[in-house]
């Protein structure tokens, strides 16, 4: 017997297709049924159609939690895209040892995110955090510094946190930009007298664009989404000051238990970061 | 040939199914435990050694191995590990003791209850706030053969009887270990320790230095703000559960008390740090253990810490406990409490009937004499059984007659579903007051409000 080609490609694709049914179509096909469903583990498990949606949107933390996953994303994703800019604009003039500073650069990004939140809040820990006591005994504060304690600074300590283990990710990205720039292009612009941030401006800026599109979009889909360096570090505290979306989803799963509150929280999510992403494609196809 | 083919199928379904049917109607492994031979439950496991009922051999015959889920690393539970093996040796069935980090233990029992699956035939769980909630799921396979002897309840403390007990009437849940606070203080700066809240408030007053904190509370992990708030309201003789409503009631007189203490201690004594917010209930047990904390309520586990100089360098040997406060000198002795803190063992409704049969006698030997007395001596925990505090082995143990009239005044409340949920409401708003977002009582009364709005319908 002989396959055709047609068959003998079909037969070839089937593994994937198995993975792509099992794990991505059958839990989201999951998904958007539970989210459809009464789930609160109380009461019997019946149709709520919209009802899971509904009670979201007029829930007291659901844009609350928006509100906060917005301010942290995009913060987020401005600091790792000028840490990683800063970097990779050093790394790119290293030839000496490169191999060596890039490996440091990676280290970040394999520590585990819980494991970062840990150290992080290990570090500022007002009562034995290294860096509240280095700030006290140059003069700079006269009492222990509390960051994720402190309803208006624990933000900025998880944004920070956050950032530093995306950097590398972004820094890589960049580079591997920076590197494949001709460096005819900038010896002619210097012939032609343009200085260091023109030189940035007109040459490296629009041609590392769209691994930075890339890298950006990776960037702001995952923060949005984040919880796991959130955990050890406030717990979505002081006082909801860090009580991001991805938390709220988690809450209703392992705290209130209502599944279908969660599976449509989750199917807000996908939404939402599918737009993050059609608008990043908009916008990388514009330029293009 | 096509009509014979069909008549043996038809044939064979029919044997199935009858066979199928005579299983279904044949005893289950667990009912064939006599759990009150060849004596009642209460003699069986209220001696010092425990004694096997009739009929396991049967219900557990081919059961090699069951797994136990356990709060954080097995270091820090010597008698787990050895209630374990004692069990193997009686029973042949080895315990594999799941090590799960505490943060995302609750996440994990789910993931498995959800899914339906037998890889676990043991949880543990934190019986306050979580027991409604999983009983509610329909998870848990029932204890109540476990119970069947009214002379039980006396080995326990009270609170133990109506707090396994749900409100459909039946148990799900039994002991694992049990704990519950007590006031630990540095003699040195505390001579005499104080026997109210009200006092201990001005002496902590009194005590505060740049370097030391008068007294220190927990406030910033998952649950950990309902630890002070109960002790305070336990110690006025209120309740945070409204049981006829399954409410959480944080505005009632003796809550509305607890709820200023707490936040005065901060905002106006300034005994106490806003790094409350902070700390879990570990990271006030690390600030008494560093010298940083003249006083906390924290547990009497933490007893065994506090001896050994390297893991307490802050204090070296410096501190002594004693019962929790009662709330001033009006109120009765009986005040001298704290939470009574169960972690629990829950069985896997989704294990195969000998596993659960297994899992059953192992539950059964963790609740008795035996298995109380490794606790207590052996890791420090408290005692289940509270007449093992008369053991002449107790004496061994720090302040062993303080802990046993802690134990029998300790509060046992039973949190309604979600009441995980329920306590993040209330750190929320805790919050709010601490970080002077709101003034603290307007915080507590909209925390009360918050907490109406969440609760299961009625």
């Amino acid at each position: 017997m002989r396959f055709s080609g047609r068959w003998y490609g079909f037969l070839l694709n089937l593994p994937g297709l198995v993975i792509v049914l099992l794990w991505v179509l059958f839990p989201a096909f999951l998904l958007v049924y539970t989210s459809l469903l009464r789930y609160d583990n109380v009461r019997p498990i019946v149709f709520a159609g919209l009802g899971n949606y509904i009670a979201l949107f007029q829930h007291r933390l659901f844009w609350f939690s928006l509100q906060k996953v917005a301010i942290f994303c995009v913060s987020t994703t401005a600091l790792t895209l000028f840490g990683g800019m800063a970097l990779a604009l050093s790394m790119a003039r290293i030839t000496k040892g490169a191999w060596f500073f890039r490996s440091l650069l990676i280290l970040p990004w394999a520590v585990p995110a819980v494991i970062s939140g840990i150290i992080w809040k290990w570090m500022f820990s007002p009562d034995f955090g290294v860096i509240s006591d280095l700030l006290m005994k140059v003069g700079l504060i006269d009492t222990p510094l509390s960051i994720y304690g402190n309803f208006d600074m624990a933000m900025v300590g998880i944004i920070v946190a956050d950032s530093w283990t995306r950097v590398p990710f972004m820094g890589i990205i960049l580079l591997a930009a920076l590197l494949s720039v001709s460096p005819v292009l900038y010896e002619a612009a210097m012939v032609d007298g343009a200085g260091a941030l023109h030189r940035f401006a007109f040459i490296t800026l629009p041609l590392i664009k769209g691994p930075a599109m890339v890298g950006l979009l990776i960037t702001t889909m995952f923060s949005f989404r984040t919880i796991d360096i959130i955990m050890p570090l406030t717990a979505g505290g002081p006082g909801r000051a860090t009580y991001v979306f991805g938390y709220y989803i988690w809450d209703q799963i392992v705290k209130t238990l209502n599944f279908g509150m969660a599976a449509a929280g989750g199917m807000v999510l996908f939404f939402m970061t599918s737009l993050i992403a059609a608008i990043f494609v908009y916008l990388s196809r514009r330029e293009a | 040939m096509k009509a014979k083919q069909l008549a043996f199928v038809v044939l064979l379904i029919i044997l199935g199914l009858a066979v199928g049917g005579a299983a279904g109607e044949s005893a289950k492994s667990y009912e064939l435990i006599k759990w009150n031979s060849p004596k009642p439950i209460s003699q069986r496991i209220g001696g010092p050694t425990y004694i096997l009922p009739d009929g396991w051999k049967e219900a557990v015959a081919g059961v090699k191995r069951i797994k136990v889920s356990n709060f954080g690393a097995l270091k820090h539970d010597p008698a787990t590990i050895q209630n374990a093996k004692k069990f193997e040796e009686l029973t042949g069935v080895k315990v594999q003791l799941l090590a799960w980090a505490e943060a995302p233990i609750v996440a994990k029992t789910i993931s498995i209850f959800a899914a339906k699956s037998p890889a676990v035939d043991v949880f543990c769980y934190d019986h306050p706030t979580t027991y409604t909630q999983m009983v509610a799921g329909g998870w848990l396979h029932p204890l109540d053969p476990l119970w069947d002897d009214p002379e039980v309840w006396k080995l326990y403390a009270e609170p133990l009887k109506y707090g396994l007990r749900t409100a459909d009437g039946h148990i799900y849940g039994s002991i694992g270990q049990t704990k519950t606070m007590m006031l630990y203080y540095r003699p040195s700066i505390v001579p005499k320790p104080p026997k109210t809240w009200v006092e201990l408030r001005d002496l902590a007053k009194k005590v505060t230095t740049p370097k030391m904190w008068g007294y220190v509370y927990s406030a910033g992990g998952e649950m950990d703000i309902i630890y002070p708030l109960r002790d305070m309201v336990y110690s006025q003789g209120g309740r945070t559960v409204d049981v006829k409503r399954q409410r959480i009631v944080i505005d009632s007189p003796e809550g509305r008390n607890a709820w200023k203490m707490l936040t005065d201690m901060v905002l106006v004594d300034k005994s106490a740090p806003t790094s409350v917010l902070e700390y879990s209930w570990m990271g006030v047990s690390d600030m008494f253990a560093m010298g940083k904390a003249t006083m906390i309520m924290t547990h009497t586990v933490d007893a065994n810490r506090y001896q050994d100089p390297k893991k307490a360098p802050g204090i070296k040997g410096d501190w002594a406990v004693t019962s929790p406060p009662k709330w001033d000198d009006t109120k009765p002795d009986s005040y001298h409490a704290s939470y009574f803190d169960v972690d629990g063992l829950m069985i896997n409704t989704y294990i195969n009937d000998k596993q659960k049969a297994a899992a059953m006698l192992f539950l059964d030997f963790m609740r008795s004499y035996e298995a109380s007395y490794r606790e207590l001596i052996v890791e420090g925990n408290e005692a289940a059984v509270i007449s093992v505090y008369d053991h002449p082995d107790a004496s061994k143990i720090p302040v062993p007659k303080a802990r046993q009239a802690a134990m029998k005044n300790a509060v046992l409340e039973t949190f309604p579903p979600t009441g995980r949920m329920l306590t993040d409401i209330l750190m929320e708003y805790f919050a709010n007051a601490i970080g002077r977002k709101m003034a603290p009582m307007e915080a507590l009364e909209k925390c009360q409000k918050v907490l109406d709005d969440y609760a299961v319908p009625e």
